[in-house]
């Protein structure tokens, strides 16, 4: 693959050529034809997938009630990819009986399903839930993939959670992301007397848990790529200052014995260091450091009278993307991971803020400030490409999925009334929708993959 | 007056005491330690193949092995005992689909007892295609500045796809009107069997059924690179005259999606009302797919 793809990529720039002619007919010389006509393909249905999940199987009522909830799981994540389809239950003509036989597979081509998931729940006599499913292409009629699970009953939306996975790996070939949470921060009460939470949820915002008590302020919470562990800027010490929090344990400290506020914090993609602002007493300015979490020593990356933060480090670790105003107005930069070769990248009109690395690595997430509104964009790692997922009056803070194919923000809505809550928004820009929170949330941040 | 005094002093200060007792710190603010879910509790293995449908009626088709590696004898027919395949995956891996190293055996499907692909067509097919004309709403693109020929053709998906409020700003490149590749059609062999205009027509409606019936797997980061060959033989009615093979290697997990997109679409679609005078045309035919306009 990678060699392919090194030949093509020097063929790029005739590629949109070819591209914007899609129908090339060529003489393909293979010897057991004269002349073969050769077509290329490059418009396909923009459509979601279509996808049947029937309900998992089971021989006891409990059993059966299981299967329905996690289909329902599946169905959900699915459907919020935007990727798929899930065909209503009701519309299915194979009612599933045996996990065991293959699927009448005519009677979900008549759906017009194009894969098929079933599966079979069975508690064990140890109290384990035991949870199987296969996934079917249904036109090449074979089984796609299929897995075994066990685990304990109150686990059992995670087994959604996982099986969502592996479907949607297996039938776009990338990672899935629906196996993780979202810690944020929930807002309770009037506006100008907001109590501020450390709050965390599933993906999809089922399972919230609280982390503290709304007492003091808590901003910009993120999660340890490698650990179960929150770093966050709290005024909990009057001064804002950057924590630790333990989620097993709930324990909580401070990061460092800084002099002034350190706000801004992230972890690396390794976990061990957290990178922040740190501004000085009485310094008008702040700069981006680095603390090992072992060996506590400090690292000072930029040295400028202009204020630096929202470091983020690309996934490889080699590099770090952060907003400075050094040029004037808050723009996007890129510097190396020792604080060498610092270069701005963003040029457009407007103020670029909160830049976030993908996952993947491809591509950064900012927010912009242009004409009073706040936009959600992304950019190549240089800069290029620059392009805008959704606008409004006050959009903020993105945070990538595990795959980053999707990106979460928060939106705040006017008015007396108004607050902010969570949105969703793909790569694309299409497929935005809100996610479901009972009360006001900001300053959301997508965990990696649980396992 | 001095008893109630005391009493109200006395109150004050277990009130007071018991702050002090049952107000919790904030500092110390408890979280229940079942927060974490432990990974480790979901183990999981691979659930085998369940035995090949006894009687498939209207499964005329079976895509044939590709040739290229050698097939794979399946480990197991039957799921009751559950083994894990020879690969066995222990407990929690950290990731529960399948890894690399599992790929090729799941893409190679060994041969399985199947009849051949039949020339003729099962009606349940016919009627499938007849009855599917999938609503034709593709998501408008928000904006099309004016014509310039883009430099790279992700830049021109880029700025379809940009959703700037106003014309204002963005370094982005303009775009051309067309996103969609043009109809005309551009011949580049002459010694071609079929005049360019029975070809065109072939073409025509080949593309046209896969613009209906593929769907290419989305999300890509390198859909560009991406180039999946199909060799197709097809009878005189428009089906296969063997189930569509892919030259294409699969390598990796996006490759193979989109071979198996490409296929699912190629059968979803058939027959092709492809007009008969001209078989000798298209009774072979090679398609490539590339996702190019997709993220």
């Amino acid at each position: 693959m990678s060699a392919y793809m090194k030949t093509v990529s020097s063929k790029l720039a005739t590629l949109a050529a070819v591209a914007v002619c899609a129908v090339a007919l060529l003489l393909a010389g293979t010897p057991r034809s004269l002349a073969l006509i050769e077509i290329d393909i490059t418009q396909g249905n923009v459509e979601p997938m279509p996808i049947a999940v029937a309900d998992f199987i089971g021989s006891s009522e409990k059993d059966r009630q299981f299967g329905q909830d996690i289909a329902g799981v599946i169905n959900g994540n699915l459907q919020r990819s935007g990727l798929f389809r899930p065909l209503g239950r009701d519309a299915h003509i194979e009612k599933i009986s045996s996990f065991d036989a293959a699927p009448r597979f005519g009677d979900w081509r008549i759906i017009k399903a194009q894969a098929l998931v079933t599966g079979r729940i069975a508690l064990q006599s140890d109290g384990r839930l035991k949870a199987e499913f296969r996934l079917w292409d249904v036109f090449a009629q074979t089984q796609l993939t299929g897995f075994q699970f066990f685990t304990t009953p109150r686990n059992w939306r995670r087994i959604g959670h996982l099986i969502s996975d592996a479907v949607y790996q297996r039938l776009t070939g990338e990672k899935g992301y629906f196996d993780s949470r979202v810690v944020f921060i929930e807002e309770t009460g009037p506006k100008d007397q907001r109590v501020k939470r450390l709050a965390m949820m599933d993906q999809d915002g089922a399972n919230l848990r609280r982390l503290t008590n709304g007492d003091h302020l808590v901003l910009t919470p993120r999660f340890n790529p490698k650990s179960q562990q929150i770093t966050y800027m709290s005024y909990a010490g009057r001064k804002p200052r950057v924590y630790l929090y333990n989620i097993e344990t709930g324990q909580r400290e401070i990061v460092g014995d800084f002099q002034g506020m350190t706000f801004a914090p992230r972890f690396s993609p390794d976990g061990r260091q957290v990178i922040m602002s740190w501004q000085r007493d009485g310094d008008g300015n702040a700069n981006i450091y680095t603390m090992d979490l072992r060996s506590r020593k400090i690292r000072r990356l930029t040295n400028t009278p202009a204020i630096d933060t929202g470091p983020s480090y690309s996934p490889d670790g080699k590099q770090i993307v952060f907003e400075s105003d050094r040029g004037g107005s808050q723009q996007i930069y890129v510097m190396n991971s020792d604080g060498s070769g610092q270069q701005r990248i963003s040029f457009g009109k407007g103020r670029y803020s909160t830049p976030v690395w993908s996952p993947r690595g491809d591509m950064i997430a900012f927010t912009k400030l242009l004409s009073r509104r706040f936009l959600i964009g992304v950019m190549r790692r240089d800069g290029s490409g620059e392009r805008i997922l959704t606008e409004g009056y006050h959009n903020e803070g993105p945070t990538w999925s595990p795959n980053g194919r999707v990106l979460l923000f928060f939106r705040e809505s006017r008015g007396e009334r108004g607050g902010p809550k969570l949105w969703s928004v793909d790569l694309t820009g299409y497929n935005e929708q809100e996610v479901e929170t009972s009360n006001f949330a900001s300053d959301p941040a997508w965990s990696p993959l649980m396992n | 007056m001095r008893w109630s005094v005391s009493i109200s002093s006395l109150i004050h200060v277990a009130l007071l005491a018991s702050a002090v007792v049952v107000l919790p710190d904030p500092e110390e603010f408890e979280v229940t330690t079942s927060e974490a879910v432990p990974v480790e509790i979901i183990s999981e293995e691979e659930v085998p193949k369940p035995v090949p449908p006894e009687k498939p009626p209207e499964e005329a088709k079976k895509p044939e092995p590709p040739k290229l590696e050698p097939p794979k004898p399946e480990p197991k027919q039957e799921v009751a005992a559950l083994p894990p395949k020879p690969e066995p995956e222990p407990t929690p891996k950290p990731d529960p689909v399948e890894e690399p190293p599992q790929e090729k055996p799941v893409e190679e499907k060994p041969p399985e007892p199947k009849p051949e692909a039949k020339p003729e067509t099962p009606d349940p097919l016919k009627k499938l295609i007849e009855s599917h004309k999938l609503p034709q709403k593709k998501p408008k693109a928000p904006k099309r500045p004016k014509e310039k020929p883009p430099e790279r053709f992700d830049d021109t998906i880029n700025a379809l796809l940009n959703k700037l409020p106003d014309e204002t700003s963005a370094p982005l490149p303009d775009v051309t009107e067309e996103t969609e590749p043009t109809d005309t059609p551009r011949t580049a062999a002459v010694s071609q069997s079929g005049t360019q205009l029975e070809r065109e027509q072939i073409a025509e409606i080949v593309r046209a059924k896969m613009s209906q019936c593929w769907n290419p797997p989305a999300a890509l980061k390198d859909a560009h690179n991406l180039k999946v060959t199909f060799n197709l033989a097809f009878d005189r009615s428009g089906g296969f005259a063997r189930a569509p093979q892919s030259e294409t290697a699969v390598s990796d997990s996006i490759t193979r999606a989109a071979v198996e997109s490409a296929r699912r679409a190629l059968m979803r679609c058939a027959p092709y009302p492809l007009p008969e005078e001209t078989y000798d045309v298209w009774k072979d035919m090679v398609l490539n797919f590339r996702p190019i306009t997709m993220f």
